[in-house]
């Protein structure tokens, strides 16, 4: 498989953060929210504290470490929850037709029409901040997705004939849209997902920069807003986090293009000797 | 007709098209257990509508089809699902008639496993389903796409048989595949039809294939058909103007 | 004759896997010509080759010269192509005779407009009357065998030298293949054409050409008249397309001859002779040693049994 350099620099860094957010707890133990030197000390000021510390004395990388654990891991959480929850309403619509479909598509538009960030602030604030209502209110603003792409596949291959060759072999409807159409039919949503997590950090991000994330974790959107008051001194106690953020997002987002060029011609392979 | 095992009358199913109509017109015909009967037709003469209500993908709007004594257009359902083994039917083109996602292995299994074998016992009938239509083992963990035609409509037929059907439906099955692997393909089902003497519904264009491989043929033209009886009788004395015509369109070698 | 164009050593390649290793063609100015072969043996390959149209990654040795020329033919204008889907050869959006007409203009210059009148006159040459009416129609509206006319009208658009057909009817019924392949003979005699017919059906082929190319797995078995392979054939590969071909011409018989095993892997031929594997006549020599062309080229066998002619 071909890697271009854009492609392979994507993979690089989001590998180098999915390290550190998986090893945060040994590399950088203890709590990343203690105070534990110099208030805005610089950064490379003191090897001990690379990047150095905002202002309350709280190292900055560690923080940025253990917020990389938090964004990652809502994102994801919350792209592959709408991706599963999706993609199966979309088979069911998709092959089931009829009052089912009508339904589901209602459903489906009637969310679409509220804006992501909206509900996912209102749920926060109802639910409370926490980890799982994050992936909650992301998930339930984008499942959306998934399912029309789903749908749309599944009616495309509702028509073909292995399907009908499984009904006359006497395979019930669902065994049939969840065991023979489904897997055909996601590839289009796993790429969707891809960008998902993409805008699930963004929105966790923003989130937490509203003050609406959980107090007691690091997470980059808070460690942005905290820099806020610092921000003509010390602007790095913004910027690195907001960097993180763009490299983060950025990377998902181009190796979503590489997945779904991967997943393409994969899916017309097979046609026409 | 008590060797019939299929009796069809008023068969009717029409799909508006343009100003005009394509499918089924209302047809009338049988096939006895063990016979082949082969239909007759261009694209757009109703043959595939034929296929597709008998094994009920489709509905028809009027007609009926008496199929081993019971009547067929009337059972739905859960009992629709269990009598199916015993019409089955082969694909015209066996690329798009698998999962191309599912091994070999995978299509031979679900014939059985439905029928509710467990995994040793399928496992066995897999096996002998492949020495039936002449494949090796090696090819249980291969995809649809990575063997040959020839190969693939050999999976499909064993597909089809493994419910042991009384009826086999087979749409333009050689029309895809390579001309010096169409004869063996035809070969294997007589083969197969003279040791389970099941019968086979032939749909195909190809009247030097029909000729091959039916006793009884019927012309289908416009959704009605226009001339019924013995293959080498209608080949030598056609009687109606488009079968004439049909016949003489054949491009010959010799 | 004299030859329009000369094939020789053609060998294309794809990445490590050659799939056509040295034909030597002719093809007699005016005469039709049918490339006979089934998947894998080439044939599409040779005659993209002969267009000019072989994907990049394709990597091709050999020689294709045009005697009576003094310049490289162009596709589209001095070569015809027809494939064998009408449906995926037209352009779906465009109405039918926009699509004649922009042939027109773009190998004589100026706007497609202008050249209505001819297309239409093209579209009553390939049998669809009245041009004029058909010219405001799109390819969904027309039958398949309707649209295949219509590809034939944009293929003589540039007044070509040489049509190539690849596979023309595999797709149609056969009483519309019967007047497609009348129409391509009419054509081609009122035009002067030289006529390149691709295709596995030896029966439609028979209608039509007058010198035959059977081809397998890339190579050349057998060449020459068309009548004299039919009834002497030299090598086994022609003489069990000829014998499994299900013709109505002929008794029917209980058992089908037929040639047994399958098409070879391009990626994997076995040494020798790519048909030993599956060749009634086989021998150790055939298994190891690829049989050296006996005869002319456009006339003769490649087969270590084959008879002195």
């Amino acid at each position: 498989m071909k890697v271009g350099f854009l492609t392979g620099l994507a993979a690089a860094i989001l590998g180098i953060l999915s390290a550190a957010a998986l090893l945060a707890p040994w590399i950088l133990p203890g709590d990343p929210l203690a105070m534990v030197g110099r208030p805005l000390l610089l950064p490379f000021e003191d090897w001990v504290r690379p990047l150095g510390t905002d202002r309350l004395g709280r190292d900055v990388l560690a923080a940025l470490v253990h917020g990389a654990r938090v964004s990652l891991s809502v994102a994801l959480a919350a792209a592959l929850a709408a991706t599963v929850v999706g993609s199966i309403i979309g088979t069911l619509a998709g092959y089931a037709g009829g009052w089912v479909d009508i339904v589901l598509m209602r459903l489906a538009d009637a969310f679409r029409t509220v804006p992501n960030f909206v509900l996912a602030l209102a749920l926060v604030s109802v639910i409370g901040p926490s980890l799982s209502s994050f992936v909650l209110a992301i998930g339930l603003t984008a499942w959306t997705g998934p399912a029309r792409l789903v749908r749309a596949e599944v009616l495309s291959l509702k028509a073909r004939d292995f399907v009908d060759a499984c009904r006359v072999l006497g395979m019930p409807g669902w065994q049939i849209a969840l065991r023979e159409v489904l897997p055909n039919a996601v590839g289009p949503a796993i790429a969707l997902g891809a960008v998902t997590v993409a805008s699930a950090i963004l929105v966790e991000t923003a989130l937490s920069f509203l003050g609406l994330g959980d107090p007691n974790r690091a997470s980059w959107g808070q460690m942005i807003a905290e820099g806020r008051s610092v921000l003509r001194s010390n602007w790095y106690l913004s910027a690195i986090p907001g960097l993180a953020v763009v490299a983060a997002a950025l990377s998902v987002n181009i190796l979503a293009d590489a997945l779904s060029d991967w997943l393409a011609p994969r899916r017309a392979e097979g046609a026409a000797e | 007709m008590s060797n019939g095992l299929l009796t069809v009358e008023g068969l009717k199913k029409l799909y508006p098209r343009g100003e005009g109509f394509v499918g089924l017109d209302g047809v009338d015909f049988s096939i006895a257990r063990g016979e082949t009967v082969a239909l007759v037709g261009e694209s757009g003469s109703g043959k595939t509508t034929c296929a597709r209500l008998l094994l009920r993908l489709v509905e028809a709007e009027a007609g009926r089809v008496t199929f081993d004594g019971t009547d067929w257009l009337s059972v739905t359902g859960a009992d629709l699902r269990r009598a199916r083994g015993k019409l089955q039917m082969v694909f015209q083109d066996p690329l798009s008639a698998f999962n191309p996602r599912a091994t070999i292995g995978r299509l031979l299994a679900d014939p059985f496993r439905l029928q509710g074998l467990g995994r040793r016992e399928t496992q066995d009938r897999v096996r002998e389903a492949l020495t039936e239509v002449g494949l090796t083992e090696a090819l249980l963990t291969r995809l649809p796409h990575e063997i040959s035609g020839g190969q693939r409509q050999r999976v499909a037929i064993a597909r089809a048989l493994a419910s042991k059907p009384d009826l086999l439906v087979l749409d333009e099955p050689v029309s895809a595949l390579d001309v010096s692997v169409r004869a063996q393909i035809l070969n294997l089902l007589r083969r197969l039809q003279q040791a389970r003497g099941c019968s086979y519904f032939f749909i195909s264009h190809d009247l030097a294939v029909v000729r091959a491989v039916a006793d009884r043929m019927l012309v289908l033209h416009q959704g009605k058909i226009v001339e019924a009886g013995p293959t080498e009788e209608i080949l030598a004395r056609p009687q109606h103007p488009y079968t004439q015509s049909l016949i003489a369109a054949v491009p010959r070698l010799f | 004759m004299s030859a329009l164009v000369e094939i020789r050593d053609l060998t294309i390649r794809f990445d490590a896997t050659q799939v056509v290793r040295s034909i030597d063609l002719t093809l007699g100015k005016g005469g039709v010509t049918a490339l006979i072969g089934e998947s894998g043996s080439g044939k599409s390959l040779t005659a993209l080759a002969l267009a000019g149209l072989l994907p990049n990654d394709a990597v091709v040795t050999g020689d294709i010269s045009w005697p009576g020329r003094e310049t490289a033919p162009k596709p589209g204008r001095d070569i015809g192509l027809i494939f064998q889907d009408p449906m995926s050869s037209l352009h779906p959006i465009l109405t039918v005779g926009e699509q004649i007409a922009e042939v027109l203009a773009a190998h004589r210059g100026g706007r497609w407009q202008n050249y209505c009148a001819e297309a239409a006159a093209l579209l009553e040459q390939v049998g669809i009357t009245p041009g004029t009416e058909a010219l405001t129609a799109y390819p969904h509206r027309f039958s398949g065998g309707m649209r295949q006319r219509v590809a034939i009208a944009m293929a003589l658009a540039g007044d070509p030298g040489l049509l190539i057909a690849d596979e023309p009817t595999t797709a149609l019924d056969v009483r519309t293949q019967a007047r497609i392949v009348e129409l391509l003979k009419s054509i081609g005699q009122a035009r002067s054409l030289t006529l390149l017919l691709i295709t596995h059906d030896l029966a439609m082929a028979a209608q039509l050409a007058e010198q035959v190319v059977v081809l397998y797995a890339g190579q050349v078995m057998e060449a020459g008249p068309l009548q004299r392979l039919l009834h002497r054939p030299r090598h086994p590969y022609t003489a069990g397309l000829i014998a499994t071909s299900l013709d109505l011409g002929r008794p029917r018989t209980l058992t089908l001859p037929e040639i047994p095993g399958g098409l070879p892997d391009p990626a994997n031929l076995p040494p020798g002779c790519p048909f030993a594997p599956r060749c009634p006549k086989v021998s150790t020599l055939c298994r190891q040693v690829m049989p050296a062309w006996r005869g002319s080229i456009g006339d003769g066998v490649a087969c270590h049994h084959a008879e002195a002619a």
